[in-house]
């Protein structure tokens, strides 16, 4: 494993956040960023615009509409 | 080391995500086990047959009259349909495969709304959207492989749903021609960007702050293939391949569309944040940190 330099982590990270890599790009990508505090910090920027659009997207399906699936799925089977 | 490594994701492994084995179909216990039958062993994506699929996405009817009758030229070797598992031991009833769809589909209801939120930007028509992916999905559900990937199907039944019966109706001007466009035509800042003028950790600081409603809202004004691909691979944690199969486009593609909308949304979400006052290094007069209560609305 080898410290893969800033034009390669920088190029990688948004593979490296999705877990895309190989086993050895992403220990390459981990070993520079211990070191670089430069492309740390970019992908920390990565990691917390992902939480933001997580927490974000958290919709809870209303009762209605689980009811509405379920009356549904029984017409079905009522008349297959 | 910054303590931004710390927050790197560990390294992944088949077994970490998506988690397989909450939904993975599961055959009784006490089946005959045929001789040519192999036991999936490993996450696979779901095919849906082209065929089927287009069925599944135009003909929902005819899906159901010709449920019972699988073509078996469809059926792939390693893999049984739900109504060969449970044909081995009773006759399938409507019922049984009503329960076992039940079981197994509407746990994702929550997150298929949330998707349909994502791509109908309404109410109304994100619950009449999921309503419709959960009919299509019972219709072919005889013809569903189990042990595959039900998550990645129900998706891909939803976005198809999507592209044919909704966006249709919306005007979107870069409907086919999203990936074309240079960044500058998509408003994109091409050098002096905001995000290079603050430091990066005022950045990460400030993004992490805002409310949910303007990261939605920020999400919801970004093209919508971009926006579908980031909530696929961000929200859902879709491979790069899974959103390709339900997108019907190439990894390339996805990547690209991946790249320009965490793009686009960093920068609106960064342009947010400089507007509301929060924090942002050297541009900004405060001292301290700022903190969830220095968001005003």
């Amino acid at each position: 494993m080898t410290d893969c330099g800033c034009e390669k982590a920088k190029q990688d990270l948004e593979e490296y956040l999705h877990h895309e890599l190989e086993r050895t790009e992403y220990a390459d990508i981990t070993e520079h960023m211990a070191g670089c505090v430069d492309c740390a910090e970019e992908h920390h920027i990565g990691v917390v615009l992902t939480e933001a659009v997580r927490r974000a997207c958290r919709d809870t399906a209303p009762e209605e509409l689980r009811e509405h699936v379920m009356v549904q799925l029984r017409l079905l089977t009522r008349h297959p | 080391m910054p303590a931004a490594v710390l927050d790197a994701p560990l390294l992944p492994t088949p077994a970490e995500w998506p988690p397989v084995e909450s939904w993975a179909m599961s055959l009784p216990s006490d089946r005959p086990v045929d001789d040519h039958e192999v036991v999936p062993s490993d996450e696979q994506d779901a095919p849906l047959d082209e065929d089927l699929q287009e069925d599944v996405d135009e003909a929902p009817d005819e899906i159901l009259e010709g449920a019972g009758q699988a073509d078996p030229d469809m059926i792939a070797d390693e893999t049984e349909t739900v109504e060969e598992a449970l044909d081995d031991l009773t006759p399938i009833g409507d019922e049984e495969l009503r329960a076992l769809f039940e079981e197994q589909a509407l746990p994702f209801i929550d997150q298929l709304y949330a998707a349909g939120m994502r791509m109908t930007r309404n109410p109304a028509d994100a619950q009449d959207l999921v309503q419709e992916t959960y009919v299509k999905a019972f219709s072919a559900f005889r013809q569903f492989q189990q042990g595959t990937n039900l998550k990645a199907w129900l998706y891909r039944i939803l976005t198809n749903t999507f592209i044919n019966s909704y966006r249709k109706k919306q005007r979107d001007p870069y409907k086919n021609t999203i990936d074309d466009l240079e960044d500058w035509q998509l408003g994109e800042a091409v050098s002096t960007t905001s995000a290079s003028r603050v430091s990066r950790s005022a950045e990460a600081e400030a993004i992490d702050h805002l409310p949910d409603s303007t990261v939605k809202d920020a999400l919801q004004s970004i093209p919508e293939d971009f926006r579908l691909a980031v909530y696929l691979a961000d929200v859902e944690g879709f491979s790069y391949q899974e959103i390709a199969d339900i997108m019907k486009t190439p990894v390339g593609t996805v990547m690209s569309r991946l790249h320009r909308g965490r793009r686009l949304l960093r920068e609106k979400l960064t342009g947010y944040a400089q507007e509301r006052g929060i924090a942002m290094g050297e541009v900004s007069r405060r001292a301290t940190p700022a903190r969830k209560g220095a968001v005003t609305p």
